[in-house]
């Protein structure tokens, strides 16, 4: 038993040494000091504006072997972000490549990785980053001879392309600019320069700028143009800023304008042979090629006498000149020529032996009359008639049943009575001298003189006592003249001639219509 | 008869050695795993190697690097071939075409050597990587002594699946849009670093 104590103590010694022994083999060797951590810069430049942000790529050797792997990514106050999740098993334990692509920002300042090696060494390195932020995108700019910017532009056809400055700027290299014009909607592109449809910026530019008024195959603006905008883009290739720049253009047609100054009454009631200035004046955008002053006896046959003022190409010419009237019916037209031939007209009319009138006759007025007096040209209605009534010489009134506007010749023999507010015209009695003539219409109303008026004596006393001047139904709107012709001659002899021109616009048409007419009394 | 008794103890003599020889025994194939360690630096192989990589010599001399390739860090060395400094090509670029020269001799100004230097920096990697325990079939970011953010080189096995490449070294397998290039001899063990024979220009593109 003894000999097997001994033997049982020996093993056991034997054991507890091996044991000790085998522990030892554990104990990591260190052949470090400690991980080492390399980046391929010393500094990691990141521009937020490129398409693709570079990686962060860094080495962890390790001789003893590594343990675990850390990354960080590091903002402004020294804040950690983690960046995936440790590294704790390596292919190599010698060696650990790092690839990260952290989600940059504006406060990134650097990115940390901490290795720890199997001895527990701990060792971190940070790699300072520095970030370009995000950049505007470029801007188009347009500006008029001033220096001001501006959005809108009023342009007159065929005058010279205006001198507007496009200006496109960015905070980055410039890609590209392109011009396009809008036509009727539709867009389509404008050389800036010859042969080139874009214009390709290379060299870091950052400003680039044109005038509309120096493009390619001298350009422009088409008719019916509507604006201009300009595209660009700017920054990285892969991943560019663009903008449009619009400029909104009001194409208007450059016809002459003419203004007449003179009074028009200046050509009213005039007698015959009297001399007649007529003054004003011509505006055109384009410049002006000639005035001509032409006399016309009708709207088509002209008269001697034209006169000619020289244009000069000025944008605005005033005219004054001096004729005679020479016949009861007369016009004269003033026609400005601009530099383009762009031809515009005005005729006046002269009334020579008479005096014209376009009054506004209202029969909603008192007993749904209105009354007319040739000798002061003017409507009156029923209580104002009544004072002046040996002056009154024609009636208006309507009736909703009838649905007409009658005139009535009104005189000594039929004149105004009974009260204010009552009907105070009698259709019954005779009215003499006075006929309805259909020879006259619309068209030739304002030809005819009063000397020419051969329908105006009465064929028989009941000819007419009341005439239909207009019939508002709807059929004869404003500015159209009646069918009917009132022809009568006054107790002194002078003849008149009156015609409806129509219904006033949101006027009844049908009951107590307010209404138009023109007259002509001999002079 | 002395003709006759000549060729009998001839004969004799011979049938007697013959008989001497034993039948060849069967031989078992022992295979033995070459041995890539050329004892000697890397400078000292590529001046071993001139008929492959003379102008690699030429060229390190031209710059005076010599001792980047003398030195004892255990880096692993991309050793450009002579091809890989003449090729034209648009996809993959020699080193001439690069520095817009045709050949060394053009390489006259400072601005014009330093180029090459960053070309020559490029191609040796710090680390020892290698497919012999180092390298495994996914690319991994290696960081070569030509500093600067865009000098990112990626490194693994090929795992094609044929005989001549698989477990070669490639260089920029992944690496933004790069060609890749593959090692045509690969694991060469100098005393102070790793080759690879590379047949191109490494060339990293983002």
């Amino acid at each position: 038993m003894k000999k097997f104590n001994i033997i049982f103590g020996i093993c056991c010694i034997v054991l507890s040494c091996g044991l000790f022994f085998a522990c030892g083999d554990d104990d990591v060797e260190i052949k470090d000091d400690g991980p080492v951590i390399m980046y391929p810069s010393q500094r990691l430049y990141v521009d937020l504006n490129q398409a693709k942000l570079p990686s962060v790529i860094a080495v962890v050797n390790s001789e003893t072997g590594l343990k675990r792997i850390s990354t960080y990514l590091i903002k402004t106050g020294n804040v950690q972000v983690e960046v995936g999740i440790p590294v704790t098993s390596f292919f190599n334990p010698n060696s650990y490549s790092v690839t990260r692509n952290p989600s940059y920002s504006d406060n990134t300042t650097g990115f940390k990785i901490i290795a720890e090696d199997l001895a527990g060494r701990v060792k971190e390195f940070l790699l300072p980053i520095d970030i370009i932020p995000l950049r505007d995108a470029p801007k188009v700019f347009f500006y008029d001879t001033a220096g001001d910017g501006i959005e809108t532009i009023e342009y007159f056809e065929d005058s010279p392309m205006p001198d507007i400055k496009v200006e496109v700027t960015s905070q980055e290299n410039l890609q590209y600019v392109t011009l396009k014009q809008i036509v009727d909607g539709m867009e389509s592109t404008v050389f800036i320069e010859e042969g080139q449809d874009t214009i390709w910026l290379s060299n870091n530019q950052t400003q680039y700028e044109f005038n509309l008024n120096n493009l390619a195959y001298n350009y422009v603006f088409p008719l019916g143009i509507t604006g201009l905008r300009v595209y660009t883009a700017a920054g990285a290739v892969d991943k560019p800023k663009t903008a449009t720049g619009m400029l909104s253009i009001i194409f208007k047609r450059a016809f002459p304008e003419i203004f007449i100054t003179s009074d028009s009454e200046d050509f009213n009631g005039l007698t015959m042979g009297q001399s007649v200035n007529l003054e004003g004046y011509v505006k055109s955008a384009s410049g002006l090629s000639s005035i001509n002053i032409i006399p016309l006896d009708t709207l088509k046959a002209t008269m001697s006498g034209e006169q000619i003022i020289d244009g000069s190409h000025a944008f605005e010419k005033p005219f004054l000149v001096h004729f005679n009237a020479t016949k009861q019916q007369m016009f004269v037209r003033i026609q400005a020529v601009d530099i383009n031939g762009k031809e515009s007209n005005d005729t006046i009319q002269l009334h020579v032996g008479y005096k014209y009138y376009h009054l506004l006759a209202n029969t909603a007025s008192v007993a749904n009359q209105s009354y007319f007096s040739s000798k002061y040209g003017r409507i009156y209605d029923p209580c104002s008639a009544m004072g002046i009534y040996k002056d009154i010489d024609a009636g208006f009134g309507t009736y909703a049943t009838n649905t007409k506007v009658d005139l009535c010749r009104l005189d000594e023999t039929n004149k105004l009575t009974g009260t204010c507010g009552a009907n105070s015209w009698n259709s019954d009695k005779n009215i003499y001298n006075m006929t309805v003539s259909k020879d006259f219409t619309n068209s030739n109303f304002d030809m005819v003189t009063v000397g020419k008026l051969h329908g105006a004596v009465p064929k028989s006393t009941t000819d007419s006592k009341i005439v239909e001047l207009l019939i508002p139904d709807g059929s004869i709107p404003y500015g159209k003249n009646s069918p009917n012709v009132a022809l009568y001659s006054r107790s002194d002899g002078k003849k008149v001639i009156i015609t409806g021109d129509g219904i006033e616009p949101n006027s009844s048409t049908q009951t107590n219509p307010v209404f138009y007419i023109k007259v002509k009394v001999e002079m | 008869m002395k003709k006759i008794i000549k060729h009998i103890v001839l004969f004799i003599l011979i049938l007697n050695m013959s008989s001497c020889l034993d039948l060849q025994k069967d031989y078992d194939y022992e295979p033995q795993i070459a041995d890539n360690k050329v004892n000697m630096t890397v400078w000292g192989y590529i001046n071993a190697r001139q008929d492959t990589l003379g102008t690699l010599k030429e060229a390190i001399e031209l710059v005076s690097m010599e001792d980047y390739y003398s030195q004892s860090h255990n880096y692993t060395y991309a050793l450009m071939t002579n091809y890989a400094f003449e090729i034209r090509s648009s996809s993959r670029p020699g080193v001439f075409q690069s520095l817009g020269v045709h050949t060394l001799s053009e390489i006259n100004t400072e601005e014009k050597k330093e180029q090459l230097r960053n070309i020559l920096k490029y191609h040796i990697i710090q680390g020892c990587y290698h497919g012999l325990g180092t390298l495994s079939f996914d690319p991994i970011n290696v960081i070569s002594l030509r500093e600067g953010q865009d000098a990112v080189m990626t490194m693994k096995m090929n795992n094609a699946i044929s005989y001549t490449t698989y477990s070669t070294v490639e260089f920029n397998r992944m690496a933004g849009t790069s060609s890749y290039v593959t090692a045509q001899t690969s694991n060469i063990f100098a005393n102070n670093g790793v080759i690879h024979i590379v047949p191109y220009q490494i060339i990293y593109k983002p």
